[in-house]
């Protein structure tokens, strides 16, 4: 990595906005590959997490990093590159936090790691309803259904939206990832998702291997880099 | 029977009046609130604590599930108590016997919570430290996007108008609405004197919390009375 990468990661990790966006710029125009810059800026993120962990950073400091890594995405050669990806789109994704909860960073984080990956991200925002869930889906015919959530009884709910899918009829027609830091391995099993992340960057991993195979057997496999 | 009180120093104003209505004066181990911010440094001090019990039966634990931060706790030396609450916001606003539904667009506060070294009250200025005005103001905007009111909740445990003022300033310097709202020290009181009926997670010696405790998954299996 070299002094200007190591920059970049440092800059994203002491939350200097300007600095960020300035030095993107340069290493973009430098012909820095989009998606090279993503995983910088994504490594400057995973470093603000730890300083969060470690009650250094606040939570003030997690929603800059997400407005940082918002702004990153809308610099003009980062909204090009995916423009002339736009009709590669990899797959489509119906995303939300869902009912009774309301907190949104993480989720935030999650569609902007599956749009910087070429998903397509209908967004429903927080505090969704099953039946919204349901519609949107309908209407959308997303490949993948993910759901947010941190309060505890989110288990709960979760589970409610995947019962509706499958009394409806329609469970097999998308995968269905769920996301927060309390899911365990077992909690998915119970709310009955295809599977689970406590983190953006494996749900993306987990989102692309989804698509992998379902482009696999649709059309020829999409190099996404 | 001994008896000790691992409580949340959140909810310290609430646990001391519950304690003195009903006369119970266990042994208390206060935890700092930070905690609450992390659910899994939580679980980790919570254990240490319970290990380092000895000749204790019962541990009384002034939480709720938070976050899933009791889930895995070991009840190693003592059986653990708990209410089955998500938090301690419905701890103060829940009645006995309803289910609880937590308002929407709504940040609440109690002394404690404005009292914790991390409380939003400490994040707002050193926001305003940290990243100047208008920054703040930014990153407030999106930190509390969805919510329209900062609800005092007045559990009695403490004077609600010595909050007024401070609550106030940050309602107005976040654009929202400061409202008041009784609460009730019902579910602390209980967890001092009994029964443990439904309305707790009891977890006998030897076993581990997990999440049916709660209520939140398999809610047949959630239950036993001491
Ligand atoms: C930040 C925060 C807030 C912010 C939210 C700002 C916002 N716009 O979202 C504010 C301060 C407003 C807030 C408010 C409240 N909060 Co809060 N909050 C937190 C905190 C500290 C961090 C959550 C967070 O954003 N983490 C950072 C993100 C990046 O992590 P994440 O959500 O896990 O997301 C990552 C992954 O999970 C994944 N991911 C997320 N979604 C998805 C989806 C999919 C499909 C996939 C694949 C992946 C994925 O990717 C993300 C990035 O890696 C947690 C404690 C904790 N550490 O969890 C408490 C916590 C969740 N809050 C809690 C509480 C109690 C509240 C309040 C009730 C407090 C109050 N006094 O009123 C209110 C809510 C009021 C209401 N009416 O509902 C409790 C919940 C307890 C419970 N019931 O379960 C917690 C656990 C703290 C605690 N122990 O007390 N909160």
């Amino acid at each position: 990595m070299n002094k200007k990468e190591q920059l970049l990661i440092k800059h994203v990790e002491q939350l200097n906005e300007e600095e960020v966006l300035k030095l993107s710029d340069e290493l973009l125009k430098e012909g820095m590959a989009p998606l090279r810059l993503l995983d910088l800026v994504n490594e400057g993120m995973n470093r603000v997490g730890k300083l969060y962990e470690s009650k250094d950073y606040y939570i003030a400091d997690l929603i800059m990093a997400g407005l940082i890594f918002k702004q990153v995405l809308e610099l003009d050669k980062m909204t090009a590159h995916f423009r002339v990806k736009h009709n590669n789109k990899i797959g489509k994704v119906v995303l939300g936090t869902v009912t009774g909860d309301i907190h949104d960073i993480g989720k935030d984080i999650f569609r902007g790691m599956l749009e910087a990956n070429c998903f397509e991200v209908v967004d429903l925002g927080v505090d969704v309803p099953k039946e919204v869930f349901l519609k949107k889906c309908e209407e959308y015919q997303p490949d993948i259904l993910g759901l947010s959530g941190v309060l505890t009884n989110t288990v709960d709910t979760m589970k409610e939206i995947v019962d509706v899918f499958k009394e409806t009829g329609v469970r097999d027609k998308v995968k269905i990832i769920v996301g927060g830091n309390h899911l365990t391995k077992e909690v998915c099993r119970f709310i009955g998702a295809d599977n689970f992340a406590n983190d953006a960057s494996s749900g993306v991993r987990i989102c692309k291997k989804w698509m992998d195979g379902i482009n696999e057997s649709e059309r020829r496999v999409i190099d996404n880099g | 029977m001994n008896e000790v009180v691992i409580a949340c120093q959140t909810l310290s104003d609430e646990l001391e009046l519950a304690m003195q209505e009903t006369g119970c004066r266990f042994p208390v181990i206060w935890v700092e609130s930070d905690y609450h911010n992390d659910p899994s440094q939580l679980r980790t001090k919570l254990q240490e604590e319970i290990d380092s019990q000895r000749n204790i039966d019962n541990i009384l634990l002034a939480y709720g599930c938070c976050g899933n931060g009791l889930v895995g706790l070991r009840a190693t030396g003592a059986n653990l108590i708990a209410p089955r609450t998500e938090d301690c916001i419905s701890m103060v606003l829940s009645q006995p016997g309803e289910k609880f539904e937590r308002l929407k667009q709504t940040y609440f506060l109690t002394k404690g919570w404005m009292e914790g070294s991390k409380s939003i009250f400490v994040e707002y200025d050193r926001a305003l430290k940290r990243y100047g005005e208008q920054r703040t103001k930014r990153l407030f905007d999106v930190m509390l996007k969805h919510y329209n009111y900062f609800m005092l909740i007045d559990t009695g445990a403490y004077n609600p108008a010595d909050c007024l003022s401070k609550a106030e300033g940050l309602a107005r310097n976040t654009g929202l609405k400061l409202v008041v709202a009784k609460g009730d020290i019902w579910f602390l009181k209980k967890l001092l004197t009994g029964p443990y009926d439904q309305d707790f997670c009891v977890i006998p010696k030897g076993e581990s919390v997990n999440i049916s405790h709660f209520g939140l998954v398999q809610k047949e299996l959630s239950h036993q009375v001491l």
